[in-house]
């Protein structure tokens, strides 16, 4: 429970920035006409919910006492996601040099290495999915 | 009508859900139907309505599979009865209590199949009459369901809201406007819903595990003798014999869950809860009936859920909402105009229902009883692996444009950071599908009524739909206060969001 407050205060801190950055960048789109709502009109509905939900959130956290910073819990296991999560940076420029089948292989071992798998399983896994992406998507669908 | 690629198409889905099942029943339905929709995208609307169903309808009842076997439930529907499925597997056997769960659904979707037919059909002649007046307070029922089903009120229309805003990116619907684009020319044409589906469910999941690692790893338990003839008598003879004993029990949990899943935003496990609670109740409860009547109420919501999801564009569950997601993606609107111009394709995913629930889902049950008791599950991390270079490749697979992929990190550590918080994804979806219908509806009734607010209550059936719309609100508040009060308690229960 205390784990949850601590990712509900992250998630109540972004809902009140995008509030607010929404707010901000919906105010330059043009007005209704004609009694219509123009199409800032949902943008800042939704705004305001965000804000004064992220807030509501914020107040609920804060009442809570002794809360730890999110990457200090599970330090370990926390830096194998943020590895996972830059790798996934990296795809929109690795696709088109690697291929889709490799590169669907490269994934799912670096994947599988992080989630803790032995070295033959890693290596298992990596012919079972080039096979599967090789027939399904590059033969059968025809993606490329 | 019904041609050879649609039944193909539709015993594909069968086998998907069916390893789904007994295979990896740690992935979650939604999920493992969110991986298959880059495939479903390349074939013809029959075809991957027929999948869907094979899919969905199958996947939930074989989630008893790991329930019986390894006592860890493969869908939030088959966590209300776990330990008494497991209960019955281990004191009878693993062949009598999937035959158990296999007969009472395939009564319960039977009748849910009727109330389909019934309640679209006459739903959809309703919904004729509708203006973009009464499709506003349809569509505001769709989202007040949906927000309320999440666990919390707060985080649920925080994640309607996320959802919805998602769904602004690109030209306004209403006015060609382009809105919070950035310059960006990718981001003219919106967020592209299936790669967001698959950044949500898929990336999220892989970014959890790897926070909770080490994973808890579960195996499953090889049975020590296959006695075929054994296992027929036991699933085909003993245990439809236990469930006609129990008939009445069987015909009153399947109406529960055919009336939960008319209701928009409640799904199986809600159904499943309720039938298997009514049973708790009695003092002298055994554990079959506990069993049979939660199969029975979660796997007669599936067709409820499609009928206000067919008739009215409104999904019923976060299952149907994906659905409901792809059809679009298809070029099919539902609504009343489905039963209108493709009245077709209506009574092919009638008939699909028809042949999974009748035809395929005895032979997989029995086809799941062999399988459990044969073979071992596939180690989570393995599987979760897969699922990453799946999400990849499928996210990929819809445009064939790398920019796809900038969505992956984006809205998986998103989806991330909202499951650790304790937010379904339920109600972002439901954002992603039915915030700009929302907004085009409001919009177009404001224009047209010049602006009056009073547009939205002089019709008589607008101001029905809207008093309907205030009664579900309170109904909910107070099922909500309920709820809290006399929560059950079970370990098992939110192990699986969605």
């Amino acid at each position: 429970m205390q784990e949850e407050r601590v990712w509900e205060a992250l998630v109540a801190l972004i809902a009140v920035f995008l509030g607010l950055a929404v707010w901000h960048f919906s105010g330059s789109l043009p007005p209704g006409q004609g009694g219509a709502p123009g199409p800032a009109f949902f943008p800042r509905i939704l705004a305001g919910i965000l804000v004064l939900g992220g807030l509501a959130l914020l107040a609920r956290v804060g009442r809570q006492a002794g809360l730890k910073p999110f990457w200090t819990l599970r330090r370990e296991s926390f830096v194998r996601m943020v590895l996972l999560w830059s790798a996934l940076w990296l795809l929109p420029w690795l696709l088109p040099k690697l291929g889709l089948v490799f590169t669907a292989v490269v994934y799912s071992m670096l994947t599988a290495a992080l989630l803790g798998a032995r070295r033959a399983e890693v290596l298992y896994l990596g012919l079972v999915v080039g096979a599967l992406v090789q027939l399904v998507f590059a033969e059968l669908l025809k993606v490329r | 009508m019904f041609g050879f690629d649609t039944l193909l198409a539709l015993l594909l889905g069968v086998v998907y859900g069916l390893l789904k099942g007994v295979l990896f029943p740690g992935i979650p339905a939604t999920l493992s139907l969110v991986l298959v929709l880059p495939i479903l995208i390349f074939l013809s609307p029959a075809e991957a309505a027929a999948a869907v169903i094979g899919l969905t309808t199958t996947a939930i009842f074989t989630g008893d599979a790991g329930s019986v076997m390894v006592r860890v439930p493969g869908t939030p529907a088959s966590a209300a009865y776990t330990e008494e499925i497991h209960e019955v597997g281990r004191t009878r056997s693993p062949a009598f209590a999937l035959g158990l769960s296999t007969t009472a659904a395939t009564v319960g979707g039977l009748i849910s199949i009727l109330f389909l037919v019934l309640g679209s059909l006459g739903l959809a002649q309703v919904a004729k009459l509708f203006s973009s007046v009464e499709n506003t307070w349809v569509v505001l029922m769709g989202v007040i369901s949906g927000i309320f089903g999440a666990p919390s009120l707060l985080k649920g229309i925080l994640g309607f809201a996320f959802g919805m805003l998602l769904g602004t990116v690109g030209v306004d619907p209403s006015f060609g406007t382009p809105r919070f684009t950035f310059n960006n020319p990718y981001l003219l044409g919106g967020i592209e819903f299936i790669v967001a589906l698959i950044a949500l469910f898929g990336v999220s999941e892989v970014l959890y595990a790897l926070h909770a690692f080490p994973l808890h790893k579960t195996q499953g338990q090889a049975q020590p003798s296959f006695d075929l003839r054994r296992l027929l008598r036991t699933f085909f003879l003993e245990a439809p014999l236990t469930v006609w004993q129990e008939r009445w029990l069987l015909l009153r949990s399947s109406l529960i869950g055919v009336f939960i899943g008319l209701m928009p935003g409640a799904g199986s496990d809600t159904a499943a809860w309720m039938s298997s609670n009514f049973v708790r109740l009695r003092r002298n409860h055994k554990p079959e009936q506990v069993a049979l009547a939660g199969a029975a109420g979660s796997d007669s919501t599936i067709a409820g859920d499609w009928i206000p999801t067919l008739a009215l564009g409104i999904p019923g569950d976060t299952m149907t909402t994906v659905v409901l997601g792809l059809f679009m993606a298809l070029g099919i609107t539902p609504g009343p105009a489905l039963f209108k111009d493709q009245l077709g394709l209506v009574f092919q995913i009638y008939l699909a229902f028809f042949l999974s629930a009748v035809v395929f889902r005895p032979l997989i049950g029995f086809l799941a009883v062999i399988l459990v008791s044969r073979i071992t599950q596939i180690p989570r991390h393995l599987l979760l692996s897969a699922v990453m270079s799946l999400c990849i490749v499928g996210a990929y697979a819809i445009n064939r444009n790398p920019d796809d992929l900038f969505l992956l990190p984006t809205l998986g550590l998103f989806g991330f950071l909202l499951r650790k918080s304790g937010f379904t994804l339920g109600p972002i979806v439901l954002g992603l599908v039915l915030g700009p219908l929302l907004e085009q509806n409001v919009t177009m009734s404001l224009i047209k009524a010049g602006g009056n607010l009073m547009a939205f209550f002089n019709r008589p059936m607008a101001a029905a739909l809207a008093l309907i719309d205030v009664v579900l609100v309170i109904t909910l508040l107070h099922l909500r206060r309920r709820e809290a009060r006399a929560k059950p308690v079970s370990d098992l229960a939110g192990r699986y969001e969605e």
